[in-house]
């Protein structure tokens, strides 16, 4: 434990010294400061968020920053898990009892589009003064194939990668792998005597380390057409790939979900994770130099990919507060709080100019890979039926993929006829 | 509502009396408002495409329930369910007569025994199934550590995720928590069986066992039925336990008809289809419900 | 059938029946085998039931350290309410113990009322559509959770009581009180109507007799209703998972159900709030189980 402080104290001092320099002489910067509207002190909005690392505050804190800030309304957290936390979304909005704003994933926001419920945002973009300062490319999360409408506010963006667990490898002899055939062939060295090569995570969340695999085996989603081709070579053989990997998972794989996932690479069990930079505070507190982060394996190392997911936040159409929410969604992408979260140990890649150009991004090994990865990374088409597949279908007709009742073919089939429901 | 005087001397005298009414009301509104309008709404919106997010978007008739049949998984759905069904109230009634038998015996603190085998019953199914996943706890539970201890396993066993023993797990686990419940109702039908009876067969020669299957076994029989009855259907409705251990899973290995209607309707949002299954679920349960009420009826107890 | 319905099935009866009649030819070491068999076999039953309860207690005192540690369980070193700790300072479980509590006691304050009046109608007085109400009783509590949810979450919502302890009680009440009215039914069929008989020849109004003459005569059966309700809305796990959203109203199961989901490696603190989630419960049954397995016994058997 004292390891980890030691280090991040390193690491967050460096970031906060520059960080000082910036907010010094950032001029038009989205700032920390919102503008005011006297319209909504008084106001209180509900603010749905899950959250990567339960024991962590830094939402709460932020939140209450900004209460503290006074000249507009207050913000109230709800945090629900993460493997609920679609379902009880939908559940409260289509009751009439949903939040004003909430925390989303670029992968869901197709079933909201559709169904209306989302405020569109274009004209408040339009008009911030700090629409400059966000990555023009993180623009595009938010945004549903054959529209120009923003629905999403980005806030941390992630690419998967994979950790690896230094010890296991050397002791087995092995180089990280560079290539999925060379996964496959080292997955057999890494198991035995209570130790294993991956989790499979067949479980609620476990479709995103599934893409990641997937994409960078060379498999699509859509063409540029934007027709789902799930379905269609190379994907097959990629997903047997996969599939296979289950054969040296640890009981319980094909179901785990990401504590379970997360506990096993801490514990030493599993000798490698397909995640993201979110973990990386757990995984280097329990580790230090012991783990190593590496891209996802590819079928073709020159031609990396991986799948890239935008965490960012939404207004309801029917909230009465939509300004309330607004002054706190700009607050997030504010230089110091998009620092604070970025940093924190759930935080993700940063979407502002200004905070991604911070060094100490870019001296980090592991936020080296992350950012390298983004650049060829592919997110879950925006398609109505994404959501669905994503929250409800991808767990049970992969667990019937890991038992032999489905094929790999027949698997792909299933997940293509989900995406194309409208 | 007319009221005839209870015992009444003289005849009955008939009069409209308020008081029954007021007594009885509460009752009915709350049936007729809680479950009777839901039913049929129920029914209608298995007619209907209806969405959690965006409501009611079209009439489609019996579309849904033709989809339903359709669903090349509908047969594990059903096949699931019976197995579910079945399986847990087959454990219950059979050790839930053991159970009665035992705690008809006399011995020491028999009242405090009787008192602690009900627990599970008066347990929350979530708690239940909290329990259960510690103890099943692949690598940490109880259960393999034993098993791997005394040498009947080699390597740890997921319970809740190998799709041969995820609902085989669930079943025990539900009978677990059911069996209080048939071995109350089975002791106090042996509690009930007349003495003389048994005091006749014996003094006519019969062993213990000629005792209890000539006297007892007959005495028992309706309490026994009805207990199953009542217990297949409160079975055959019950997910909290899928839902929470397993969500349905791995697969569908888990996932019964009513269970494959939740999760249709608050999933993956589609209402209507939710509702139709749920309506399958219903029209399956009504024929063991009339059942039921033909053994009340014969049984005469109806006063 | 005729349980002792102000008594118990541990009435005297039990003590004029001999538990095993003793044949004239088994030799008396026959019999202490026997015994012991019997006892072994409680025993084993004593165990399988309690069992669990006593590793999760167990557990909720054990350092997480112990537990997140890779290999098999073992005693823990040493015992620690760290996990209660955080149960009660970082999460919103008293939040859901308040919304338990709330929702059980208003269900049972309002079921036991309406529930009285339905049984006193039912015990006491006849009336034109007695038998129908009867058996409308009987099968409202056999409708499946899964069919009335869907309406009935659109019509909370409707009525603006979604996520409401409000809303909850008024669903609880409605499926709590038909159980309830044949439980207290029971009690009141034994009840000798001489005494109403009485006090309407001495000019008591219904109302009167009811209120001065039965209520108190009651009270063991309303204990033994109130339990059963309290039991059952305290337990209540689908509804609550469906029409609640926040803290504001929503349940320990509910609560239990989502620690679950986030904090299944933390096994202390998920066991903490399985023990305080089950104490309750557990105590309260454990005081009113005679009466309460005697009312089951009596109300249910009767059809």
């Amino acid at each position: 434990m004292k390891q980890h402080k030691v280090r991040a104290s390193v690491v967050i001092g460096a970031i906060a010294a520059s960080a000082l320099a910036l907010t010094g002489c950032s001029g038009t910067g989205a700032g920390s400061t919102t503008t005011t509207s006297a319209s909504t002190t008084g106001q209180t909005i509900n603010y749905w968020l899950w959250q990567d690392n339960a024991t962590d505050t830094t939402w709460q804190q932020l939140a209450d920053e900004f209460n503290a800030q006074g000249g507009h309304g207050k913000v109230t957290l709800q945090v629900v898990p993460a493997a609920q936390y679609l379902d009880k979304l939908s559940t409260a909005i289509s009751s009439g009892n949903g939040p004003d704003a909430a925390r989303m994933k670029d992968s869901w926001i197709g079933q909201f589009v559709d169904a209306g419920v989302l405020a569109s945002l274009n004209d408040r973009i339009d008009a911030w003064k700090g629409k400059s300062s966000v990555e023009p490319s993180a623009w595009n999360a938010g945004k549903v194939p054959g529209g120009n409408q923003i629905y999403m506010m980005p806030h941390q963006n992630t690419a998967l990668y994979m950790y690896y667990n230094k010890k296991l490898f050397a002791d087995a002899g092995l180089q990280p792998p560079t290539t999925q055939s060379e996964m496959l062939s080292d997955a057999p060295k890494l198991t035995g005597g209570g130790h294993y090569a991956f989790d499979v995570r067949g479980g609620a969340g476990g479709q995103d380390q599934w893409a990641a695999w997937m994409l960078a085996g060379g498999a699509q989603f859509v063409n540029s057409s934007g027709s789902v081709i799930l379905d269609k070579a190379p994907a097959e053989s990629v997903n047997q790939k996969y599939l296979d990997l289950a054969k040296y998972a640890p009981p319980g794989s094909e179901t785990a979900a990401f504590s379970q996932v997360q506990s096993n690479f801490l514990a030493g069990t599993t000798a490698t994770m397909i995640h993201h930079i979110g973990s990386l505070a757990a995984v280097r507190k329990q580790f230090g130099d012991g783990v190593g982060v590496i891209p996802v394996p590819a079928a073709n190392p020159s031609k990396p990919s991986t799948v890239q997911s935008m965490s960012g936040n939404v207004i309801f159409a029917n909230s009465k507060k939509q300004e309330l929410a607004w002054q706190w969604e700009t607050f997030l992408l504010g230089d110091a709080q998009m620092l604070k979260m970025s940093t924190s140990p759930q935080g993700q890649l940063p979407v502002t100019k200004a905070v991604a150009a911070n060094e100490a991004f870019k001296k980090d090994p592991a936020y080296q890979v992350a950012i390298t990865a983004a650049k060829t990374a592919k997110s879950w088409p925006q398609l109505p039926g994404t959501t669905t597949v994503v929250n409800a279908t991808w767990s049970p007709t992969i667990q019937q993929a890991f038992s032999g009742q489905l094929t790999s073919a027949k698997m792909l089939q299933a997940l293509a006829a989900g995406l194309k429901k409208k | 509502m007319t009221t005839t005087v209870a015992g009444g001397r003289g005849g009955a005298r008939r009069r409209f009396d308020p008081t029954i009414l007021l007594f009885v009301s509460p009752t009915l509104i709350l049936l007729l408002v809680f479950v009777a309008y839901p039913f049929l709404r129920a029914i209608w919106l298995s007619l209907t495409k209806t969405t959690l997010l965006g409501g009611t978007v079209g009439f489609l008739g019996f579309d849904n329930f033709v989809a339903l049949f359709q669903d090349p998984q509908f047969g594990a759905f059903v096949g699931n369910s019976v197995f579910w069904t079945v399986g847990g109230v087959s454990l219950q009634l059979i050790f839930g007569v053991i159970g009665a038998l035992l705690l008809n015996q006399k011995f020491r603190l028999r009242g405090t025994v009787r008192g602690l085998a009900m627990i599970p019953w008066a347990t929350p199914s979530v708690l239940v199934a909290l329990i259960w996943l510690w103890l099943l706890d692949p690598n940490r539970g109880l259960v393999n550590t034993v098993l791997e201890h005394l040498g009947i396993m080699t390597h740890p066993v997921a319970w809740l995720s190998d799709a041969h023993t995820a609902l085989p797990t669930l079943i025990v686990i539900d009978a677990w928590q059911g069996i209080p419940f048939f071995a109350v109702m089975v002791l106090a039908a042996l509690q009930a069986v007349p003495e003389e009876l048994k005091e006749s067969a014996r003094t006519d020669g019969c062993g213990p066992l000629g005792v209890f299957r000539h006297v007892v076994v007959p005495s028992i029989l309706p309490t026994v039925l009805i207990t199953l009855v009542l217990r297949l259907i409160w079975t055959a409705n019950y997910i909290d336990l899928a839902y929470v251990l397993t969500g349905g899973g791995p697969g569908i290995a888990s996932t019964t008809i009513p269970l494959q209607s939740y999760l249709t309707a608050y999933k993956q949002g589609q209402l209507g289809s939710g509702a139709a299954y749920a309506v399958v679920q219903a029209i399956v349960l009504a024929i063991l419900v009339a059942i039921y009420l033909r053994l009340t009826q014969t049984k005469g107890v109806k006063r | 059938m005729t349980a002792n319905a102000l008594g118990t099935i541990d009435g005297p009866r039990t003590e004029r029946i001999p538990a095993v009649a003793p044949p004239a030819r088994r030799s008396s070491s026959a019999r202490r085998v026997g015994r012991v068999g019997l006892y072994v076999l409680v025993a084993g039953w004593m165990i399988a039931t309690i069992g669990p309860y006593l590793v999760m207690l167990l557990t909720s005192f054990t350092p997480n350290q112990d537990l997140v540690a890779n290999g098999m369980s073992k005693l823990p070193s040493a015992l620690s309410v760290q996990g209660y700790v955080e149960l009660f300072t970082t999460t919103p479980f008293l939040a859901y113990m308040r919304n338990s509590l709330l929702a059980a006691l208003g269900t049972v304050v309002l079921s036991l009322i309406v529930a009285s009046a339905a049984a006193i109608s039912l015990s006491r007085f006849r009336f034109r559509g007695r038998g129908a109400l009867l058996t409308v009783l009987l099968i409202a509590q056999l409708f499946p959770a899964v069919l009335l949810v869907i309406p009935l979450s659109t019509m909370l919502k409707g009525a603006g009581l979604l996520d409401t302890t409000a809303g909850l009680i008024l669903v609880y009440t409605t499926f709590a009180t038909p159980f309830a009215t044949y439980l207290l039914k029971g009690f009141l069929d034994g009840l000798p109507p001489e005494l109403d008989e009485a006090a309407t020849v001495d000019g008591c109004t219904k109302f009167q007799m009811v209120r001065h003459i039965l209520f108190p005569l009651l009270r063991p059966g309303l204990t033994a209703a109130g339990t059963y309700i309290f039991i059952f809305s305290w337990n209540e796990f689908l509804y609550a998972l469906t029409f609640t959203s926040s803290t504001k109203s929503q349940t320990i199961p509910i609560g239990l159900q989502l620690f679950i989901g986030d904090y299944q490696i933390r096994w202390d603190l998920l066991t903490a709030g399985g023990v305080i989630a089950a104490v309750p419960v557990l105590l309260g049954f454990m005081l009113v189980q005679k009466q309460l397995i005697g009312g089951l016994a009596a109300g249910a058997v009767k059809g």
